[in-house]
């Protein structure tokens, strides 16, 4: 068995879908968190992209939190049941990264990240949530099962903690997508990782 | 076999790499291009309002690195084993952040946006002079000639990339010659050339 250590900030962020995997998977891993103040300027210049996320697999080492999501994905078999379902995966994947850097603005400014009129970016938020939104379900009811594709994926790990990331900073998001939320608490509320996520606390982002 | 129908602009941009995976596989397509003043009312037709789409005996995939993955799986252009395809991914999205770095100044310098090119270009610079390193040191790992250890789709987004890159900045091909040999190792491959050699260019 392979080693894997996993080396991110004490937060849920790009990191937590890939957590999820391992405790699906009941695959020991080595969950590293740096503080970002005490500990990250040193082990910054270790990364090759000056970023975090990565994944070490024995010595090899993986950058960018989709790519070692995807490969976990893969390899514990949450990908879809076939080359046009993982490509489903990727896609829906990708349309809410797309969603997330356009409500990042605004989220910002709720988090008190950066200053800003909220009332001012609240239209262009609620129209992106709600295209957004629209299209996640539209895919949901396509594929009947509950999930993304035919079973659970890394793509519904990726999708349930966009949705409670939602949820922390928008106290209206249930009242507005109740079957949404239905779906994050499905995803959570598997077997293999309700115990985790019970455990894990509340980390808002 | 499937039908495949690519929807897109008429330009390289983001959908030419799937383009390139069906030439080099002898994969007939549709090669749907659209018009900007089309777009308003084609738009309706993508799920997600955006384009390119790819369309697989009417199944439809949004999203060109997914779109791209997905052909490169199908067509014997991916990696030889996961963690080659991990890697593939990882250097894809690498790229992805540079492109997010180097986009206002770019978006000046097609003048889309008006601005002071001389006030971003120093970050400009860096991003690509980081970037470029980064890719230089990814191949020089692999010693191939390519990203992972034989042809992959990544190479032909990373060499659309560099192509447009020179588009726009005339110092590339002096600061980065390995980097343009490697784009041209890249579309000199056999089954490609002809296609590369014929096809009308696009700034972007």
């Amino acid at each position: 068995m392979p080693q894997y250590k996993l080396h991110y900030f004490d937060i849920r962020g790009m990191a937590e879908p890939a957590r999820l995997i391992f405790h699906f998977a009941g695959q020991e891993f080595e969950d590293l968190r740096y503080d970002r103040q005490a500990e990250w300027p040193k082990v910054k210049p270790t990364s090759e992209t000056g970023k975090a996320p990565w994944l070490d697999v024995d010595d090899e080492r993986i950058y960018e939190s989709l790519a070692l999501t995807r490969y976990l994905g893969r390899k514990f078999n949450l990908a879809g049941k076939d080359e046009m379902e993982s490509a489903q995966i990727d896609s829906i994947v990708d349309t809410c990264k797309d969603f997330f850097d356009e409500v990042q603005s605004y989220l910002s400014v709720k988090r008190a990240r950066s200053e800003g009129n909220l009332e001012e970016l609240r239209p262009k938020y609620d129209e992106t949530c709600k295209k957004w939104y629209t299209y996640l379900q539209s895919r949901l009811d396509k594929a009947k099962s509950g999930f993304i594709t035919s079973k659970i994926s890394w793509g519904d790990f990726l999708l349930a903690e966009g949705i409670l990331t939602m949820q922390n900073f928008d106290e209206e998001f249930a009242g507005k997508y109740p079957k949404i939320v239905e779906y994050k608490d499905r995803v959570y509320s598997h077997p293999k990782i309700k115990e985790y996520i019970e455990k894990r606390g509340d980390l808002l982002y | 076999m499937p039908h495949y129908k690519l929807n897109y602009f008429d330009a390289r941009g983001y959908a030419e790499a799937a383009r390139m995976i069906l030439h080099y596989a002898g994969q007939e397509f549709e090669d749907n291009r659209f018009t900007h003043e089309q777009w308003p009312e084609i738009k309706h037709r993508s799920q997600t309002g955006k384009a390119p789409w790819l369309e697989v005996d009417g199944e439809h995939i949004y999203e060109s690195a997914a779109i791209t993955r997905y052909l490169g799986h199908t067509f014997g252009l991916a990696g030889k084993d996961a963690m080659e395809n991990a890697q593939i991914d990882s250097i894809i999205d690498t790229y992805k952040d540079f492109l997010n770095d180097a986009r206002p100044f770019l978006m000046i310098k097609t003048g889309h946006v008006k601005g002071n090119l001389d006030e971003l270009k120093p970050k400009y610079d860096e991003a690509c002079e980081r970037w470029y390193t980064y890719l230089q040191k990814r191949l020089d790992k692999v010693g191939s000639g390519f990203i992972a250890s034989k042809l992959s789709w990544g190479d032909f987004s990373l060499a659309e990339g560099i192509k447009t890159a020179q588009n726009f900045d005339d110092q590339i091909e002096k600061k980065y010659p390995k980097i343009i040999e490697y784009k041209q190792r890249v579309h000199s491959q056999p089954k490609i050339k002809e296609y590369v050699e014929k096809r009308a260019d696009s700034i972007l």
